[in-house]
Parts: structure tokens; C-alpha cells; sequence
């Protein structure tokens, strides 16, 4: 069950961090400080590496 | 629905990773919304307050580091503690914090290490054109000394009396008759009755034919005469601001006098001179003494010429004297002979802000090179007599001149209200006074090495939006005595109405 819920998950959580990502890159050039007094943007970038290379591998065992 | 071997369909167990999903999915889709949120509550103050951090590990997006360069260096880890800090080695030295909204405070939390600068104060640029700053007191280790051991009188109002011997029992007692001895202040001007048994009235009063721009305050001193003094002003519109002129005398914290001159008409930057206009102070029937007589107005506003029929006459702290080419297309007839002043104080600092003003200021026996424009230079006395008076020769005027002092542009007008007491700068010696009264300072807070205070600074006076705010940090005296100053942590706390007050008042009240 834990294997099942990951398979999805961890893609579904993939794609919602690339996109908040972004945005925040994109608030933070407009609005510099506002998200980055808040989370550190490199950790929120590796957090969303992280969750690419497992998607991948998911996506693999999956195929 | 159950199979024939008695065992549920996936979709039916019990923990069903169907209904799991989207609960998870939605956690998953709602972190991020609530931590933009968050942020975005956080940076346009919905609260009402913003605070920013900087521990100089990084670079900050709202925090710069303290600069220019050569006077804060790079910032430094020490690698057995793994602190990181910047290093201070002359003074002023600024900081800049841009915040996405204006805020009517900001609480300054700094630590820092200081093993030896006597007097570290910070504050805020409140305007680049002219330039000002206000600053206030984060350690002055001459009061830190005499707390120690020293007798310790208060007011309500937070005057503190520090005396080595406890002759007085309270402030009010000790300024109905202060003692002959020195007393330094601190933040905090001593109003003494002065009293000089050799003077009386003459004829014939005296006129200052200098121009000077912005607020400016002088003392006079009568007895058995009125008090009578004319300001001639012009408004040069250069600022979007409204240029009211108040005149205000007093005698010590009493008011005696208070006239409003409206604004020219001209809140727009047109740099139209507005007509000549005379502000006539007049005041009989007054007793002997001292007069403060405080001109409150913007930079936009000359006194062209002052008139007095009393013959003493000073202008306290601060003068800004033009006559100088720079101005010649707004006052082509402006005299531009260099001004000699009478001043007497320990410590002046002179800045020109035009290229104009560049020159060679002779103060007595020294000499002050202004060579560079929008940036201070300081003259320290040598001389340890509190009663010197020096002469001052400005060979082209245009320059700002700070002190804690009296300036007189004759010497025969000049005289100290403030006889035997000094402004505690970083030469003052603990061992040559006998009381200090000053306000609007408590002690940082050490703990091993690393001293913490706070202060809480005014936004109100400072000119633009306010979004872009420079600090200062100054440590007069750091760079010529070679001490060392850290600064490893400081904290903003900006404060405003909270928007739902704000809101209230526009649409409910």
C-alpha cells in the first residue's frame, strides 16, 4: 500500500512544488524578500530535485 | 460484492489508499498555499508589523551589509564558534533595508562586539538633500561607568541625575541651582538659568547678513530691554513639500512666543523664489535671561537677514550657510566673501553637498580640508579648556556645520548659556565631572563578549516613501584610536496600523 501511495504521490507532489517553485521565483523578482524571508528558495529547489529524481525512478519501475 | 475466496476488493479494505489520495494530495496542494500565504501576510504587513533579519551569513535580499567599503570590511567566520560578523574600522558607517511598505516605527535589535569605543550610537538618515541624520544612543561607557557606583536621581519624565557626590536629591533641586563643577549631558540640552552680572543693554542691535537654509535655533540674552528680532525669508520651492515657518522662544522649557507663517502658496519643486517676507519676534516686559528662539521649517526655507536689537546672539548646533556660487542663479546677489564664526565646542563636523563648497575650512590653529562632496568631515578640539572659543573661516561657505556648540558670527555677540557643561562625546573624561543628566538611555546588555541592545527609532521625520531606509552606525573616534567593533546580528521589527484597523477607519469612520 505504502509502495502504491508513493508511486502517486510523490509525481502529484512533483508537480505541485515545480509550480509553487516558480511562482515563487517569480514573487520573489518582483517582490524581493517576501518568500525568501520566509523558506530558503535552495532548500525548496532541492526539495524539488529531490522529488524529480524519485518521480523518475517511479516512473521507471512503473514502465 | 465479496468475492468468492471471502477477501474485499482493493478498493474496499479497510485503510483504503482511495480515500487516502486525496487527502494527502490535498495536504500536498495546501503546504505550499499556506506557506505563500504566510509570506505573503508577512511582506505586505497585513499584521501591521514586518520584521526583518540579517546574521550576515548571507547576503539578503531587504539587508545590506554596513558600507562604504574600507571603513566596514568583508564579512568574517571565526571558525572555532562559527559566528559569522562584519567588522567595523571607521565610522559613520550605513546600512541600507528596503521594505515593501512604509512603517511609522522600526525596532533596531543589534549584537555586537566592542571591547573599547566609548560612545556607539545608531540611527537613521531622515534626508539626503541637505543631509541628516537622526541618531540615538546604543552604549556610552561614560554613563555605563558612573552607574556603577555613582548616586542615581530620576524624573518622571526620565531625566536621570547621575552625581559622584549625592549633594542634590532631585533633578529639579539640581537645576534651580546647579553646581560649579562640570556636568555632562546626553541627550538631553541643560537649560540652565544663565545669568551674566556684567551685561546690559546697549544701543544699536546687530545685523547677520548671511544666508542661511532650513531650521535653525539661536539663543539671545536681554535684560531690562525687549526682545526684538527680524528673520528675512524666502521659500526656494526646490522640494513637493509645504513650507510652513514657525518661530518659537523660550525660556528654558517655557514658551513665551510662537508665530505660524504659512506656506508661499507653492507645494510643488518649482524652484520659484517666493517674495522676501519678515517674521518680527517682539517681546517686551521680559525678565532677565537666556532665550532659546527655535526657527522650525523645511530646507526649502532662507533667513536672507536677521535684525536684532539685542547684541548677543548664538545659533545652537547646527548652521547651514549657502553664500555660495552654487546658489547664484536663485540669488544673484548673494555675497559669496568667506564668513568667519566664533564657535566653542569640542567636536564639528562640516559637509558641503555641491562641488562648489570644496575648500580649505581653517579652524584656530587647524585646518580642515573639505574634499569631498555628501560626506562628513570632523574637527576634534585639542584643547581640553571647555571655555576656548575658536574662529572659524569659511573661504566659500555652502557647508552644514553640526556640533554641540554655540556658533556667533561676531565676536561680541557670542556667549555660552551652557557654561561648565559639555555634551559627553568620546574624549570625555568620567574623571573630570561631577554629575551627568542626560535621558533616553539604558545600558546594553552583555553576556561574556557579546553586548545586545535595543532601540526603538521614529520613521515620521524621515523624507521619500520611506521604503528605502538607511541606518547608521556611527563610533566617533573609532578609526583614529584603531579600536575594533563586530556587529554579528541585527533585527528589524518595522510597525505600522494593522490593515484591518486601517480599513475600519477609511470606510467606518
Amino acid at each position: 500500500m505504502l509502495r502504491h501511495l508513493t508511486s502517486i504521490l510523490v509525481p502529484t507532489a512533483f508537480r505541485i512544488f515545480l509550480v509553487w517553485y516558480l511562482i515563487a521565483l517569480l514573487l520573489e523578482l518582483l517582490f524581493p524578500g517576501m518568500v525568501s524571508a520566509v523558506i530558503r528558495l535552495d532548500f525548496f529547489l532541492w526539495t524539488v530535485i529531490l522529488l524529480a529524481v524519485f518521480s523518475f525512478f517511479i516512473h521507471r519501475t512503473r514502465a | 460484492m465479496q468475492s468468492r475466496l471471502g477477501i474485499l476488493p482493493y478498493e474496499m479494505r479497510p485503510h483504503n489508499p482511495v480515500q487516502v489520495i486525496p487527502v494527502a494530495k490535498a495536504i500536498i496542494f495546501l503546504i505550499p498555499i499556506a506557506v505563500f500565504l504566510w509570506a505573503f501576510a508577512r511582506y505586505f504587513s497585513l499584521s501591521g508589523t514586518l520584521t526583518v533579519h540579517y546574521d550576515f551569513r548571507g547576503e539578503s535580499p531587504m539587508v545590506s551589509e554596513f558600507y562604504p567599503r574600507g571603513r566596514a570590511l568583508d564579512r568574517e567566520q571565526n571558525l572555532r564558534t562559527a559566528e559569522v560578523y562584519q567588522r567595523i574600522v571607521g565610522e559613520p558607517v550605513y546600512m541600507d533595508v528596503d521594505v515593501p511598505r512604509s512603517f511609522d516605527t522600526v525596532d533596531v535589535t543589534m549584537e555586537y562586539f566592542n571591547p573599547d569605543q566609548s560612545i556607539l550610537e545608531f540611527g537613521l538618515v531622515t534626508s539626503r538633500e541637505p543631509w541628516a541624520v537622526a541618531l540615538q544612543p546604543l552604549e556610552n561607557r561614560v554613563i555605563d561607568e558612573a552607574l556603577l557606583t555613582w548616586n542615581r536621581t530620576e524624573t518622571n519624565d526620565g531625566i536621570v541625575l547621575l552625581q559622584r557626590e549625592p549633594l542634590y536629591s532631585s533633578v529639579e533641586e539640581f537645576l534651580a541651582s546647579p553646581p560649579e563643577h562640570h556636568i555632562a549631558t546626553y541627550q538631553y540640552v541643560l537649560a540652565i538659568d544663565y545669568h551674566d552680572p556684567a551685561y546690559s543693554a546697549e544701543d544699536g542691535g546687530i545685523t547677520i547678513d548671511r544666508q542661511l537654509r532650513g531650521p535653525h535655533d539661536f539663543v539671545t540674552y536681554i535684560k531690562d530691554e525687549t526682545l526684538h528680532i527680524e528673520f528675512d525669508i524666502v521659500d526656494m520651492n526646490r522640494e513637493f513639500n509645504v513650507d510652513d515657518v514657525r518661530v518659537a522662544v523660550y525660556q528654558g522649557d517655557t514658551p513665551v512666543f510662537d508665530q505660524l507663517l504659512p506656506d508661499d502658496g507653492i507645494t510643488e519643486a518649482t524652484s520659484v523664489l517666493s517674495s522676501r517676507q519678515t517674521i518680527i519676534v517682539d517681546v517686551p516686559n521680559l525678565p532677565e535671561g537666556a532665550y532659546r528662539i527655535d526657527m522650525t521649517t523645511t530646507n526649502d526655507i532662507v533667513i536672507e537677514q536677521i535684525r536684532s536689537d539685542q547684541h548677543k546672539l548664538v545659533v545652537v548646533n547646527h548652521l547651514y550657510i549657502m553664500n555660495n556660487e552654487e546658489y547664484r542663479s536663485v540669488f544673484p546677489e548673494t555675497a559669496t566673501s568667506p564668513t568667519a564664526l566664533q564657535f566653542s565646542g569640542r567636536k564639528l563636523t562640516l559637509q558641503t553637498d555641491h562641488p562648489n563648497g570644496l575648500q580649505t575650512v581653517v579652524i584656530g590653529e587647524a585646518t580642515v580640508p573639505i574634499e569631498t562632496v555628501h560626506s562628513p568631515h570632523v574637527w576634534l578640539s585639542e584643547n581640553t579648556d571647555w571655555s576656548v572659543v575658536e574662529t572659524i573661516t569659511l573661504p566659500v561657505n555652502d557647508l552644514i556645520l553640526d556640533a554641540k556648540g554655540f556658533f556667533a558670527f561676531a565676536s561680541d555677540q557670542f556667549f555660552d548659556p551652557n557654561k561648565n557643561t559639555e555634551y559627553i562625546n568620546e574624549r570625555t573624561e568620567i574623571d573630570e565631572l561631577g554629575s551627568i543628566l542626560y535621558r533616553n538611555y539604558t545600558s546594553p546588555q552583555t553576556a561574556r563578549t557579546i553586548s545586545t541592545q535595543s532601540r526603538t527609532l521614529t520613521l515620521d521625520g524621515v523624507s521619500g516613501d520611506r521604503k528605502h531606509l538607511t541606518f547608521v552606525l556611527s563610533a566617533p573616534g573609532l578609526d583614529r584610536e584603531r579600536f575594533l567593533l563586530a556587529v554579528r546580528d541585527i533585527q528589524f521589527v518595522f510597525t505600522r496600523e494593522p490593515l484591518v484597523n486601517r480599513l475600519r477607519k477609511r470606510f467606518f469612520q
